[in-house]
């Protein structure tokens, strides 16, 4: 077990590394001299060239990244092009609301995922199978951007439930939450589902059955209780999907988030900020999959020697 | 049976979410007409209430020297004042920080007295030598102003004898300098203390002496300002004297420009800067009024590379005047509510030429066609000109915010055979390529209060800078220095109106129309003026209760 | 926008046996023996030959503009209406089946080549090839797919080819990765070792042992793929990072259309209705195809 977790961590610091070695690139890939957006069109050349040997970007590459690597140690990720404030400072400003968008959205996405799967099992292979079922494949279908689209007719501009751009709090983060819930649901459903149906035809169940137990009592005593495991696993995993889809979301929803930060950063050719996202996203996305993977191993003590395996 | 009961269910739903949107509709409609009844005629100003402005981009700083983004400029005006102003109404320029100004004979000395019992936020009094230290400031390299820096280029020195009396030197005389000091973003006085004491943080912490107060700067959402309960200084053509009426100001930041048409109607916010199609929806809604102007500058021109080896052509240049149905452009993308321009300035401009309107090349593809011709194109067989072996096609540049004109214009060139492929890259790179001079053919507006703008976009030393069509023409380059050190105004118009022709004549650009700036007011708030110099006048406006 | 990866992670983690897939001359019968699957594949089918056909389908030219008729409800004329430019909205959807094959096509064949090759090698190789590569694939999945999408256009620029680059490129770690974990079980499963120890060659054993032997997964995930291919392009190119006017991309339309909401709905419905349509199709005949190669998934 603790092997398992060393290794874990182990391997994680490798890929974080590797993340950092990404994102040190990007600025160097990116079409474009930063010195001389920074500067402006009328600079000079040797204004060029101070900031660029202020900068940095005339030594060679190995000397710039382990500069780069020692400032970001330092918790210095840079400082933003456009409004000259440091880029972590600017990254911390805007997490948390993402944060609070994701959560919201597993929360939406556990309720719609758990209560249709479990529908779609107690039904099984009847309409309402059938339709839960249907609706998670349309979750995955339907582009997210456009059933925010869709949402924000309905329920804010006709309806007038739900406040637009008014702020982030719990009314404003509803709609997106939906949208992003609605996406998210569908891996829950189905493993709900499948997990469900699988244990009803169990042995157990079938004697519960036959003693004459209410329905409801088996579905909910014994087989929920049984799928729960890979569902929280999947919930785990939702997690950082749920990062990434907020991504597009907030755009529709115009949520101060990391997703309009990038965005906006690639619009305007903001590369440390750019730099920036890409390496702290990365990061919260390795730290989740370590505690997703470490949770799952305490759980289900299976999975430690299928993951060895994989790794 | 399982299967029945669902569909009972199933129907359920169905009846329910169709009675949702019935609901729905019916309780738009008691809206409308609930609001028929309020009194619009009320006229004693109420204290009090948030007024509400969505605006599509965040600010970067609010250092106005440091700063280059309209809504920057806008939203530090509020919080500062200016040496001088504009009147709205006779676009004259008027005191306002200073008492009084004079320039001297040769034009090169200008003299101000300060107003007195001026103080800044911080409770810093207003000095001659703080505005003294705030010019330094921009003309520091070290501050790094960019927009700030460019309005008062040609200062020599300034200078505070004594703390009302500040004197600025010129270099030559310049015309447009007194309207630039009107400028209440970038050329407002800075507390140096406060600076001093903010450091690295002013630009989010700003101090000024205008009428409202910095509050609260939330990332990515909005800016607050509370009203400046010491102000009573405003301008001449304010009814109100004192403090502003509401108690906050805030700026929200809306990227989406249907978000923030949503977030109107859902009340979040009340004043929003709408497109022509937006604005005309809303003319007829009780519940809102539309302020609109027309804007002072070109809406939109083509504006085309003329070291390009067949855009050196005037008659290429030329025939692509005469490719562009103006009146078509305008019903596409401003609604209809738009007017052609045929020469550089706007009649909003001082010293736009009405003759103009006869001169300027028109719509007639016929003869854009015999132009060509005349010049050695002929159509092949796909319908596109050809010469030599060579296809007459250019590429254009643009930003996503020109996706619409780009491919009418598009379609219209290839009624006279010239192709032409669309290039959208990001703003700032277009800016930097097409200052370059790597461009073909692009698009451009602008917006200015002095025809100096011409300077800026035609003579040959802005190369590679504005002048993105690479124009070295001598004769062009003495009427416009000329323009900008003659002071007296009939003679100016002149020189002006020779300018103009020169450039419509020499086609160094397609000018295509120009526009109005609309705002849909919420009528909540009452009180709100539109001008085409000063932009929203806020200070005698307040919120209905 | 699920990834592919998030998609195969949870059974990977439940680690269920895998029996060598075989695809044989008859699974195209048990496909069709689903009816849901039936009528997918049909509807698929359909769309291609609309993308086919499409000059012969189109109406009008769907770069025409008609200056007379702009922001044109559906009608007679335009079935569909026309946008604020004056474009036949149908033209334009009936192309933009085009682009979306396409991007379907040029995605996946990145993703599926890259994905499948190193995967492979990964499996069979193993050591510090296996290693390295994973570790390379980790990074690549330690960014959200849409992230390194972006990041992979503020390297490349805005464009449609782009676009489909950069969502090809974000997949080929999860890609690798599912392909390694079935060709591992493969390996583990004993005939591999059986064959190599009588003497056959190494791309013998890969041609001939491998790559029929995880078909079965291939096919199933290339098809959920195509969905999220269609759908991470769309975004990209609404959010104006993917394809360029006058392209008639769905996504684009889609995000000219919401432009208009309150005066033309139908500019941001029908491209709407459209990408959910296709990639509902891909999704439910994915979902078939799991149940006919992968039975013991099915409930």
């Amino acid at each position: 077990m603790k092997q398992f977790i060393i290794n874990r961590i182990l391997s994680s610091v490798i890929v974080i590394f590797g993340i950092s070695i990404f994102s040190f690139l990007l600025i160097h890939l990116i079409p474009g001299d930063p010195v001389k957006i920074m500067v402006g069109i009328n600079a000079t050349s040797e204004q060029v060239e101070k900031l660029t040997h202020q900068m940095g970007l005339d030594r060679p590459l190995l000397v710039q990244y382990s500069h780069f690597i020692s400032n970001l140690i330092q918790g210095d990720f840079g400082t933003s092009l456009k409004t000259g404030r440091p880029v972590l400072t600017e990254i911390v400003e805007r997490f948390p609301e993402t944060i609070k968008l994701a959560s919201a959205g597993m929360l939406f996405a556990i309720i719609i995922g758990i209560s249709m799967g479990v529908l779609a099992a107690r039904y099984k292979d009847s309409l309402i199978d059938t339709f839960c079922m249907g609706i998670a494949t349309l979750g995955v279908s339907i582009p997210s951007f456009w059933l925010g689209i869709l949402l924000v007719m309905i329920f804010s501009v006709n309806l007038n439930w739900f406040p637009i751009a008014e702020g982030t709090g719990i009314r404003d983060v509803i709609l997106p939450a939906v949208t992003l819930g609605v996406v998210g649901s569908t891996m829950i459903s189905r493993l709900t589902r499948n997990g469900m149906v699988e244990v009803l035809s169990n042995d157990y169940v079938r004697t519960a059955r036959a003693k004459g137990l209410d329905e409801r009592l088996i579905v909910f005593r014994h087989a929920f209780r049984n799928v729960l495991i890979p569902v929280v696993t999947v919930i785990g995993l939702q997690i950082a999907g749920l990062l990434g889809g907020a991504v597009i979301i907030e755009q529709v929803f115009n949520w101060p988030g990391i997703g309009t930060l990038a965005i906006g950063a690639i619009l305007s050719r903001d590369f440390p900020l750019i730099q920036g996202i890409v390496l702290f996203m990365g990061v919260v996305y390795v730290t989740i999959n370590i505690l997703v993977d470490i949770l799952y191993s305490i759980i289900d003590p299976r999975v430690e020697l299928s993951v060895k395996e994989e790794s | 049976m399982v299967v029945k009961h669902l569909k009972k269910s199933y129907l359920l739903i169905t009846v329910f979410i169709l009675s949702m949107f019935i609901l729905a509709a019916c309780s738009s409609d008691k809206e409308s007409t609930k609001d028929q009844g309020d009194d619009l005629n009320q006229s004693t100003p109420q204290s009090g209430g948030t007024i509400t402005i969505a605006a599509t981009e965040e600010p970067d700083t609010l250092d106005p020297h440091k700063t280059g983004m309209n809504v920057a400029s806008r939203i530090t005006g509020l919080m500062g004042a200016s040496l001088l102003t504009n009147d709205p109404e006779t676009n004259e320029i008027k005191p306002f920080l200073a008492d009084s100004y004079t320039v001297s004979k040769d034009g090169k000395t200008i003299t101000l007295k300060i107003r007195q019992g001026i103080v800044f936020h911080d409770g810093t009094p207003l000095t001659a030598k703080v505005y003294k230290e705030t010019f330094d400031r921009i003309l520091n390299p070290e501050t790094g102003a960019k927009v700030a820096a460019n309005f008062i280029a040609g200062i020599k020195t300034v200078s505070a004898p004594d703390d009302q009396t500040l004197v600025i030197e010129l270099v030559v005389p310049s015309a447009p300098f007194l309207s630039n000091l009107a400028l209440e973003g970038y050329l407002q006085p800075l507390s140096l203390t406060a600076i001093e004491k903010q450091g690295d943080d002013y630009g989010r912490n700003p101090v000024g002496v205008g009428p409202w107060k910095f509050k609260e700067w939330v990332n990515g959402q909005s800016i607050t300002l509370v009203r400046n309960e010491e102000y009573k200084w405003s301008q001449s053509f304010y009814e109100n004297k004192e403090k502003a009426y509401p108690e906050k100001l805030v700026y929200k930041f809306i990227k989406d420009t249907q978000t923030m048409i949503a977030a109107l109607d859902s009340g979040s916010v009340d004043i929003v800067n709408a497109a022509a199609k937006d604005a005309q929806r809303y003319r007829n809604n009780k519940k809102f009024e539309v302020l609109e102007i027309d804007s002072q500058g070109i809406g939109l021109f083509l504006e085309m590379n003329i070291e390009n080896k067949i855009l050196k052509d005037k008659n290429v240049r030329k025939a692509i005047n005469m490719a562009l149905n103006k009146e078509t452009i305008i019903k596409a993308v401003l609604n209809g509510e738009g007017k052609p321009a045929n020469g550089p300035l706007p009649p909003t401009i001082f010293g736009y030429d009405p003759n103009v309107e006869s001169y300027g090349n028109k719509y007639n593809q016929e003869n854009a066609i015999k132009l060509l011709e005349s010049s050695g194109w002929s159509k092949n067989s796909t319908g596109i000109m050809e010469k030599d072996g060579e296809v007459l096609r250019f590429e254009l540049l643009t930003d996503s915010t020109h996706k619409q004109p780009a491919q009418i214009v598009q379609a219209m060139f290839k009624e006279i055979g010239i192709d032409l492929s669309i290039q959208t890259i990001e703003a700032g790179t277009l800016m930097e390529k097409v200052s370059k001079g790597e461009y073909e053919i692009s698009f451009l507006k602008y917006t200015y209060n002095d025809p100096d703008v011409l300077y800026i976009l035609f003579h040959s030393s802005q190369i590679g800078g504005l002048n993105h069509a690479r124009v070295q023409n001598a004769k062009l380059d003495a009427l416009l220095e000329q323009g900008r050190t003659t002071i007296e105004t009939e003679e100016r118009k002149k020189i002006y109106a020779e300018a103009q022709k020169i450039i419509v004549e020499e086609a160094y650009w397609a000018p295509i129309y120009t526009q109005k700036e609309y705002y849909i007011v919420n009528k909540r708030v009452r009180g709100l003026k539109l001008s085409n110099s000063n932009g929203l006048l806020i200070h005698d406006s307040w919120v209905k209760q | 926008m699920t990834k592919l990866s998030e998609a195969y992670k949870p059974i990977q983690a439940r680690s269920i046996p895998k029996a060598p897939l075989n695809v044989k001359f008859d699974t195209l019968k048990k496909i069709m023996s689903y009816k849901r699957a039936k009528y997918c594949l049909a509807f698929l089918f359909l769309i291609v030959i609309i993308g086919v056909f499409a000059p012969i389908l189109a109406p009008y030219n769907p770069n025409k503009l008609f200056y007379d008729a702009l922001l044109q409800p559906p009608s007679k004329e335009h079935l569909l209406g026309t946008d604020a430019i004056g474009r036949d909205t149908l033209s334009r959807l009936i192309y933009g089946v085009r682009v979306t094959l396409s991007v379907s096509v040029f995605a996946l064949g990145i993703t599926f080549v890259a994905g499948t090759f190193i995967g492979l090698i990964c499996a069979y190789i193993g050591g510090v090839v296996d290693n390295i590569l994973m570790r390379i694939m980790d990074i690549l999945l330690a960014l959200p797919s849409i992230i390194l999408a972006l990041a992979i256009v503020a390297i490349l620029g805005p464009s449609l080819t782009n676009a489909m680059l950069a969502v090809g490129i974000a997949s080929i770690p999860g890609f690798a990765r599912l392909i390694r974990g079935a060709a591992l079980t493969i390996k583990s499963s004993g005939y591999v070792e059986a064959s190599r120890s009588i003497g056959s060659s190494h791309s013998w054993i890969l041609r001939r042992q491998f790559l029929p032997n995880v078909t079965g997964v291939l096919i199933v995930y290339t098809t959920l793929f195509i969905g999220v291919a269609i759908l991470d392009t769309a975004a990209l190119s609404f959010i104006g990072l993917g394809a360029q006017p006058p392209t008639s991309e769905w996504g684009t339309m889609l995000s000219e259309g919401k432009d208009y909401l309150y005066e033309a709905w139908w500019l941001a419905t029908f491209p709407g209705l459209a990408i959910t349509a296709v990639v509902f199709s891909v999704n439910f005949l994915g979902d078939a195809l799991r149940d006919v190669f992968d039975p013991k998934s099915k409930g």
